[in-house]
């Protein structure tokens, strides 16, 4: 029975990859190339890295260790979580369960089918990402094929650990709470708990390692003191040390830790095989009710009748469902908790930065910082703005067979993501211009720029989230990281060069020269101006103009 | 106040809807009938533009589908086989988002929602979120929202599907009364008794053509059965009249199957 339910679930994949439509081979073809294409980077990235490390004197051999077994850590951390929250959808939640509870299949087959089936949802993008990080680190030490070959055989053992690990611990929370609550709760805490992390780590000021000689020397000291493992009871720390024991050919360091990982992952995954049956119906069961029900009156937007009475009935009624929806599915806002953790730390390095004493560096600095602030709006666009029409679901038919034109709702829609992301993006640049303490021509040149951003960044999102709908997935996250994501991702961020480009030469000849020079040469002022408007009107209204015809288009 | 001409719809090769014309007057019910995959849910997606033709005219209320759709979509209502809607607001929250949407007066609309919620049995649960609702209480929610707009022209796509006969007895009633103040109602469904209760004419599709129209008594004269029910009817015109036998060889084929 395993053996058929294996088949189906493979039978399953192979469809929704190659026989949906004719159209899917660009996509697919686009998706690997832009995987190739991510993966070479982190290539280069970590061997660039790893070259630098590994040639410091004594150190470095202990550096490259410390590293993978950081790498593994995260990983490790990454994964337990990840499948906590895949099980919950693939174990619980998923559409496939009503069928195959109902048929005379033993529960240990269907655990052991969707163990499978998480466990590769969630294992597939941390193996992609740790073949270029294990081959750098091979390509940096001269490793032989063996090493390679071993990496295959400890990322197995280690992907199984905690994978079993987050199964089983989402299967016995199943018993006691409802899916939707756990996965909320859960989704929640591994936010605030990495966030908390993040700041934690930046306000540390790990920089001023480098500052103090004396906490440089302590810190070689301490890393020499750490020859050891990092945590020596945490398979992670087994991972990396048998991959360094078979990359410098330390074999019994390899031999011993692999049979800690193996024997791990042998009783982990038994572990999984005996405890999740006898839990798996029960929590299915507590699965199929719905979340609890909504006995207080809810209130929001009660006193919002002047908002009513200003702006137009439908524009009103979908600001009041796109904002009911967001604040109440808390897989749409947590997300922000990240991102905001991000731009309190990307404010804070600037304050950091020791730029005082460089006039001409600091506006450099600055000229750069728009772009970057551009980015981190790109990453809040990508993740709020982008999703918006596909997050429609499947209930888009009430738009789409209501009068409201596909034009309408994406105006509507564009103007209701465009006002928080035109304020965020202000407030940051306006802090960074406060914290650097620059002029205000620098100033009006990076409020206008960001305004700029901010409609191109919000149009781009609602034309192209158009264009690629994605309305059978119901998980904002996984529509801001699908191929459309991607492709939005990188227009965005050519536009983002773009612009600063065009911007560049106009202040640099301001700060260079005589600012009156474009009073005698209007053309130096006046071509770069010519240059962004038309620039922008084209990221602005093509990618709207195409959206619209295509969501026209779209068949439902 | 429904007119199609010509209607062709194609999936790349295969033809959904082949050549079908229809008229339905105002204040009439249709019956919309035909096997799966006939092409009934294709039709009605083009008739409330969800589905572009791939050639044809199609008009509702007077106005084309394609070119003035927004007018064609202020005065139809869809009732979808499937109740899809936003499952994170209640049911009250639904309806005032459709009444904002189709531009009602907030006021009148408040009213008419609670009458229509009381109507289907949901004011007890009108202030918690659809998520948590069953298929037959999901359908109910939509059945109010599309009633709420106050349509000249009412689409439905098997109403039936999860309601309870108490609930279904009501819904039958209310399409009747609705009916006579003027609405007019595309009804498909395979629940044939309602088709009979209901619809002055009846349609039948068979491979994206329409095969047979008429009322009631009009279609057994074309089948040359005149004591004949709806089923037996719609039997005949689909094809589907040797079912003994396919039960006769399915009885042999499963004897021979050791389970």
């Amino acid at each position: 029975m395993f053996k058929l339910l294996l088949k189906t679930q493979f039978i399953r994949i192979f469809h929704s990859i190659f026989k949906n439509q004719a159209k899917n081979w660009i996509r697919i073809f686009g998706g690997v190339g832009l995987g190739v294409l991510f993966l070479s980077g982190i290539y280069s990235l970590v061997f660039f890295a790893l070259k630098h490390f590994y040639y410091v004197p004594i150190l470095g051999p202990i550096l490259i260790g410390k590293l993978l077994s950081l790498i593994f850590l995260t990983f490790f951390a990454l994964i337990l979580f990840s499948n906590i929250i895949y099980t919950i959808s693939t174990t619980y939640l998923s559409d496939d369960l009503m069928l195959l509870n109902s048929l005379p299949i033993d529960h240990k087959d269907i655990v052991l089918v969707k163990f499978l089936e998480t466990w590769v949802d969630s294992s597939w993008m941390p193996i992609l990402v740790f073949i270029p990080i294990l081959g750098a680190y091979g390509g940096v030490c001269h490793a032989s094929i063996a090493f390679y070959f071993w990496c295959g055989v400890i990322l197995l053992f280690f992907l199984i650990i905690p994978s079993a690990v987050g199964f089983t611990l989402t299967s016995l929370l199943m018993c006691f709470f409802s899916a939707r609550k756990v996965r909320d709760l859960l989704l929640l805490v591994s936010l605030l708990a990495f966030c908390s992390v993040f700041v934690i780590l930046r306000l540390s000021h790990p920089e001023n390692i480098l500052k103090s000689t004396q906490a440089m020397q302590s810190w070689v000291l301490y890393l020499q003191g750490l020859k050891g493992g990092t945590a020596p009871f945490l398979p992670s720390d087994w991972a990396s040390s048998a991959t360094m024991g078979a990359l410098f050919g330390r074999w019994n360091e390899f031999k011993i830790n692999l049979i800690f990982l193996l024997l791990a992952a042998v009783l982990c995954f038994g572990m999984c095989w005996v405890i999740n049956p006898i839990f798996f119906f029960k929590g299915w069961c507590n699965a199929q009710e719905g979340n609890p029900v909504f006995r207080k009156k809810v209130k929001y937007f009660k006193d919002a009748n002047i908002l009513e009475k200003l702006l137009p009935k439908s524009f009103y009624a979908m600001l009041v469902k796109d904002y009911k929806i967001f604040i109440r599915d808390s897989a749409q806002w947590s997300q922000l908790l990240l991102l905001l953790s991000l731009v309190v730390v990307y404010l804070y390095n600037y304050q950091k930065l020791p730029l005082n004493d460089y006039a001409g560096l600091k506006n450099v600095v600055y000229f750069l910082s728009i772009g970057f602030t551009g980015f981190i709006v790109t990453a809040i666009t990508t993740r709020y703005v982008f999703p918006n029409i596909s997050l429609e679901g499947k209930a888009f038919w009430i738009l789409k067979s209501s009068p409201i034109s596909v034009k309408e709702l994406m105006i509507e829609k564009g103007i209701i993501a465009f006002f928080p992301i035109f304020f965020l993006s202000e407030i940051t640049i306006i802090f960074s211009a406060w914290i650097m303490k620059v002029d205000h021509f620098m100033l009006i040149i990076s409020l206008i720029t960001m305004a700029v951003f901010s409609i191109g960044l919000t149009s781009l999102g609602i034309g192209m989230g158009a264009t690629f709908t994605y309305f059978k997935i119901d998980n904002a996250p996984k529509i801001s990281t699908s191929f459309g994501g991607l492709v939005y991702m990188m227009i965005s961020v050519t536009f983002i060069f773009l612009n600063l480009i065009v911007e560049a030469n106009p202040v640099r000849i301001y700060y260079l020269r005589n600012p009156d020079i474009f009073l005698k040469y209007p053309w130096e002022f006046f071509i770069p101006c010519l240059t962004l408007i038309f620039l922008n009107c084209m990221f602005i209204v093509l990618p709207v103009w195409w959206g619209c015809k295509k969501l026209n288009e779209q068949e439902i | 106040m429904i007119q199609v001409e010509n209607l062709y719809k194609n999936y790349g090769k295969i033809k959904a809807v082949q050549n079908l014309s229809l008229v339905i007057h105002p204040g009439e019910i249709y019956g919309f009938l035909g096997p799966n995959g006939a092409g009934k849910t294709t039709t009605i997606k083009i008739l409330t533009g969800l589905l572009l033709p791939t050639s044809g005219k199609v008009k509702v209320g007077g106005f084309d589908i394609v070119h003035e759709s927004k007018y064609a979509k202020q005065i139809t209502s869809l009732i979808p086989d499937r109740p899809y809607v936003y499952e994170k607001l209640t049911p009250i929250e639904y309806l005032n988002f459709l009444s904002g949407i189709y531009q009602l007066n907030r006021h009148d609309s408040q009213n008419i929602s609670l009458k229509y919620l009381d109507l289907f049995g949901l004011m007890r649960w009108k202030d918690e979120l659809i998520e948590g609702f069953s298929h037959g209480m999901k359908q109910k929610v939509v059945m109010a929202g599309a009633l709420l707009t106050q349509p000249k022209i009412l689409i439905i796509d098997e109403p039936m599907v999860g309601l309870d006969p108490q609930s279904a007895k009501l819904v039958k009633e209310i399409f009747n009364q609705l009916a006579k103040q003027g609405l007019t109602i595309l009804l498909s469904t395979h629940t044939l008794d309602i088709v009979e209760d209901l619809c002055a004419r009846i349609g039948i599709i068979r491979s994206g053509e329409l095969i047979a129209e008429g009322s009631l008594s009009e279609l057994r004269t074309r089948a040359k059965n005149s004591n004949g029910n709806l089923e037996e009817i719609f039997l005949q015109f689909t094809g589907e009249t040797d079912i003994q036998k396919k039960l006769e060889y399915l009885n042999n084929q499963t004897s021979n199957i050791n389970v």
